[in-house]
């Protein structure tokens, strides 16, 4: 709009772009919502009860159970008491097929900080008691239900939050160094390399990137190390998704390269990296780390539909795709409904990150509106 | 003088923002009179330009108008605009008939994406019901009468294939379609070069003359002012502070601010080896209005326990003369 | 415009021949050539193959050169002989699997982004000239719904539904009464009501992000200066939109097909399967899991390729539309 305010502020770009970004307020519910997931993520071994490699086959697609603070059908009426019930099975004459229900009167004790299975907190510090779990680690206690291999799933959902997460986060950490170098170089120095590096850009846009994702992990080797696999899928995702941080990049170059303050700072001896790096690149941070954050549900949706399609990561690497490929077959899924869980977790999770983003964005333009 | 053809009168415009409304324009009294050009100065954000929108309605959200009565008597019965619907066929024939407008950035204010010609024809066939063919053939009369030179084929050029000037010219020939009595232009040389700027204010007086219509123009240029108007409104943050005839105003400033904008304009010969006056300071935020006269944490002459807290009266000094200032409230007919 | 186009088209083959290099790097990735599978597969039958069958294969399929001469063997036989190389998997030439499924994935496609458009384009416009009313909050909510939920959460949850509500998965393009008969109306209703499962499984993030795309530009148009200018003069409201912002806003539109078409061809992909559509995305998992490279790899190139005219067309529409790319090239539109 060309009718201008004049509204002279005092504050700096950084405080701007805060306040501006605390009025949106889907976005700060977002940031939090993030801020909660990476504390889960770090917290990973501690609060899930069980290990993600914990199988139970006597309880094979269990449903959810509830939480319950007291009951009263046990022998003394009412009584206090965190618990779940357990289940009774019975098996379809039938199809054969065994079904669980809920079993009042198999009370599973439930307590904080109980002892279950080791493991060493942030890979260091050994440990085994959990934030939550039955007192007898034999017990079935399984709040989001079974998986068809009898793992918990909420449990899992924790371990596959990790790897989903990250497989995003490092993704696209991965592509925007890419992205940053070739998009500074393409748009600071225009000409010959501009062109060049658009073309690459323009050719690897021209493949669909999921065919190409398949070809690429296609020619893995199954019987790969997880970890490995893990690493070389995630590079696979950002060598496919750095072309549009690098187009970003380079826009905001190609539109500063002309301000008076480029030019200045080059008259003032900088050198050419000092300039891009440290003058202009600074001005457009903001907008950086929003388009960082809008792509990371690319990475992660990506990664999902490649682990769900069997294409990207395997067990025993969970991951939120992984653990959907459980739901997809319908004979299963139609009497398990909460295989899905893990689906919900993906589109808040995404919702999330583009929240934040288009928050940023906004506030990264403090007097757009 | 002549008769009054556009008389705004407690103009009232706001935006709202983040941090509370701004009164971008805070009470504003102008007269245009027919055949007269009148010239609203001001720094950048003074309400200038929120003015000349308010005038035909063009203020959008988060802006809105007010209060005040902008009272056109162009027409045999005068009517206040701020009262019509919005789907009066009265606001309809204003804009781009009685009314023709001109803005800053000429190239930005054509789509890109129709010819010149296009845009042209359409605004002649709202306004004057002419076929294509006879709507074609007046679109290139104006573009030569703007002084484009061989309007025939220029007709069908896109903006972007003209210069900045060129594109001013034709929004200009627009803005004549259907013989305007009253031309607003919105700093329409501030985004272009010097020559330029000259040609083009040559071409609006020449217009002027031949259409015979009033001229309302914006500009923070005193001298665009020296050379164009006859009557000069000064404002400073959303309010008019001294109106005056243009000799009158060189002569004789009688607001602080007009003293201290004249004097900060260069004169050749005087002003060498000497820095150039400025004014100290920047204009407030809007928000934060000083209390009384919004001027005086600038001004020399500011009188402690008065401008700091009263509002200074509206001083006649008769002849269409006004200031908004304290230092003459002991003069006869001082209305506060 | 003949330049432009000229040089659309130009540009277009040189995409193609780096997309098929990298096709070829696909298909060259696995260890082991296609006739090292072959004999593979034929040993754990119990036939083994001679050195000289191998020999004979290895020269056949161009085999016996270096990657170079690999790569010029196989580009060579698609551009002269049509020939895609063959199917070990099917032991059948990759042109035979994948031609008849070609249609149903170009019509499948086809159907789904016109239907994109169509549900998109009003629901965009509608959002930005209304912005902050219920419709626009309902239209940007499901929208970014539609592009967080990926799709095939979408086609699992529908299923779900399917199962519990009506006992069976509706699937396929068509019942197995009318798949085999000549056209007729009947089939043409029976495909109707097939296709709109596919239709909103694939097309949802499509059109989520093509309402976003419309309602973001035409709100950033709708305050540009020439509105403010052509209001002045008087163009009335309903006008001045059409003429106006929405004419700049049918743009970033258009150049939509860009990234619409390879999403939903890959949507295909990914739900093909358990929608049991006759269309390239199953068969391509197949070969995918099975390592078939030169089925898999013709695939992606035909993908490709299908994505590549897409954007061609795209581009001459834009070109046709702004004169700024027109006259002066792409660079024109971007300033």
């Amino acid at each position: 709009m060309s009718v201008t305010v004049d509204t002279r502020p005092t504050a700096s770009q950084r405080q701007l772009v805060w306040w501006a970004f605390k009025k949106h307020r889907l976005a700060l519910i977002s940031a939090w919502l993030l801020a909660f997931m990476f504390f889960v993520i770090a917290l990973c071994e501690f609060l899930a009860p069980f290990d993600d490699r914990h199988r139970d086959s006597a309880y094979t697609t269990a449903p959810p159970q509830v939480l319950k603070l007291w009951d009263t059908d046990g022998e003394e009426g009412f009584r206090w008491g965190l618990h779940v019930d357990g289940y009774t099975s019975t098996q379809d004459p039938e199809s054969l097929r065994i079904s669980y229900e809920a079993d009042p009167d198999d009370r599973v004790e439930v307590g904080f900080f109980v002892k279950g299975e080791e493991y060493e907190l942030f890979g260091l510090i050994p440990m085994e008691r959990h934030f939550m779990g039955p007192h007898d680690p034999e017990d079935p206690m399984y709040l989001m239900g079974t998986t068809t291999d009898g793992q918990d799933l909420f449990s899992q959902l924790i371990y596959a939050t990790r790897v989903s997460a990250s497989v995003g986060v490092i993704g696209v950490l991965l592509a925007f160094i890419l992205g940053i170098v070739l998009g500074a170089i393409s748009g600071y120095f225009g000409g010959w390399a501009d062109n060049g590096i658009q073309r690459v850009i323009e050719l690897i846009m021209a493949v669909p990137a999921i065919p190409l994702w398949l070809g690429l992990t296609a020619a893995l080797p199954v019987e790969m190390n997880p970890l490995t696999r893990y690493f070389i899928i995630t590079t696979l995702l950002a060598l496919v998704a750095w072309t549009g941080l690098a187009r970003e990049v380079r826009g905001r170059f190609l539109a500063m390269r002309s301000e008076e303050f480029v030019t200045s700072a080059r008259l003032d001896g900088s050198s050419h990296g000092r300039v891009m790096f440290r003058h202009m690149l600074p001005s457009f941070s903001s907008h950086i780390i929003a388009a960082l954050s809008l792509s990371i549900p690319t990475m992660i949706l990506a990664e999902t539909a490649l682990s769900w399609l069997g294409m990207g990561l395997r067990p025993p690497v969970v991951s939120w795709g992984v653990q959907l490929q459980d739901a997809s077959k319908w004979s299963v899924l139609s009497g398990a409904p909460w295989l899905l869980i893990p689906g919900l977790c993906v589109v808040i999770v995404v919702l999330a990150f583009n929240f934040v983003g288009d928050g940023l964005r906004d506030a990264a333009d403090p007097y757009k509106h | 003088m002549s008769e009054p053809l556009l008389e705004i009168s407690g103009l009232k415009t706001g935006f709202d923002t983040y941090d509370g409304r701004v009164r971008a324009v805070d009470g504003v009294d102008l007269t245009v009179h027919a055949g007269k050009t009148l010239c609203v100065v001001g720094e950048s954000g003074c309400g200038k330009s929120v003015t000349a929108r308010s005038i035909l309605r063009l203020v959008e959200a988060p802006g809105s108008i007010d209060a005040g009565s902008i009272v056109w008597r162009g027409d045999p019965e005068p009517f206040d605009v701020l009262e019509l619907d919005v789907s009066d066929k009265r606001l309809a024939k204003l804009r781009g008939g009685d009314v023709g407008m001109i803005f800053q950035e000429p190239a930005a204010s054509l789509l890109p994406l129709r010819t010149i010609g296009a845009q042209l024809i359409e605004t002649i066939r709202i306004h004057t019901g002419a076929d294509k063919k006879a709507a074609r053939a007046r679109a290139i009369d104006l573009l030569d009468q703007v002084g484009i030179p061989r309007p025939e084929q220029r007709v069908d050029a896109f903006p972007f294939q003209l210069s900045g000037g060129m594109c001013q010219r034709a929004m200009i020939a627009i803005a004549l379609c259907a013989n305007p009595s009253l031309l607003i232009a919105d700093e329409p040389t501030t985004a272009l070069d010097v020559t330029t700027q000259a040609r083009i204010l040559d071409l609006i007086r020449s217009l002027q003359a031949e259409y015979r219509m009033a001229v309302m123009f914006i500009t923070h240029d005193l001298g665009v002012v020296a050379e164009l108007a006859d009557e000069v409104a000064v404002m400073y943050l959303g309010k008019v502070v001294e109106r005056a005839g243009v000799e009158e105003l060189f002569a004789d400033p009688k607001h602080p601010y007009t003293k201290r904008l004249l004097h900060s304009v260069p004169v050749l010969g005087r002003d060498r080896g000497r820095d150039l006056p400025t004014i100290p300071g920047t204009v407030p935020n809007p928000l934060h209005r000083p209390k009384g006269c919004s001027f005086h944490p600038r001004c020399a002459e500011a009188i402690a326990g008065t401008c700091d807290l009263d509002e200074p009266p509206e001083i006649d000094f008769g002849g269409g003369r006004t200031a908004q200032c304290v230092l003459y409230a002991d003069r006869e007919g001082a209305t506060a | 415009m003949l330049r432009y186009l000229g040089r659309r088209v130009l540009y277009m083959a040189a995409t193609l021949l780096a997309i098929s290099l990298v096709v070829f790097v696909v298909i060259s990735l696995p260890p082991g050539d296609f006739v090292t599978a072959l004999q593979a597969k034929y040993s754990t039958q119990g036939q083994g193959l001679s050195a000289d069958d191998l020999e004979n294969l290895r020269v056949r399929y161009g085999l016996d050169g270096n990657i170079l001469a690999q790569y010029g063997h196989w580009f060579s036989q698609i551009v002269l002989h049509g020939d895609l190389g063959t199917s070990f998997e099917f032991e059948k030439p990759v042109a035979d699997i994948v031609g008849p499924r070609l249609g149903a994935t170009i019509g499948v496609s086809l159907a789904t982004l016109i239907v994109t458009w169509a549900i998109a384009f009003p629901i965009g416009v509608y959002s930005a000239v209304k912005q902050r009313s219920i419709g626009d909050y309902t239209a940007t909510t499901v929208g970014f719904l539609g592009l967080a939920t990926p799709n095939f959460l979408i086609a699992l949850v529908f299923i779900y539904f399917s199962v519990s509500w009506f006992g069976s998965v509706p699937s396929g393009l068509c019942s197995p009464e009318w798949c085999d008969s000549a056209w007729n109306l009947g089939k043409l209703l029976d495909l109707l009501g097939h296709l709109w499962i596919p239709m909103i499984v694939i097309g949802t993030a499509g059109v989520a992000g093509v309402v976003r795309i419309i309602r973001n530009n035409l709100l950033d148009e709708l305050h540009r200066p020439y509105v403010t200018a052509a209001r002045a003069r008087g163009v009335p409201e309903k006008q001045l939109l059409r003429r106006y912002p929405l004419r700049v806003a049918l743009n970033p539109f258009v150049s939509t097909i860009g990234w619409v078409l390879p999403l939903l061809l890959v949507g295909d992909i990914v739900v093909g399967q358990i929608l049991s559509l006759p269309t390239l995305g199953p068969i391509l998992l197949g070969a995918l899991r099975s390592q078939d490279m030169y089925l898999a790899g013709s695939i992606i190139m035909i993908l490709s390729m299908l994505t590549v005219i897409g954007t061609l067309i795209s581009d001459l529409l834009l070109g046709w539309l702004d004169p700024r790319i027109r006259l002066m090239g792409m660079n024109g539109a971007r300033q």
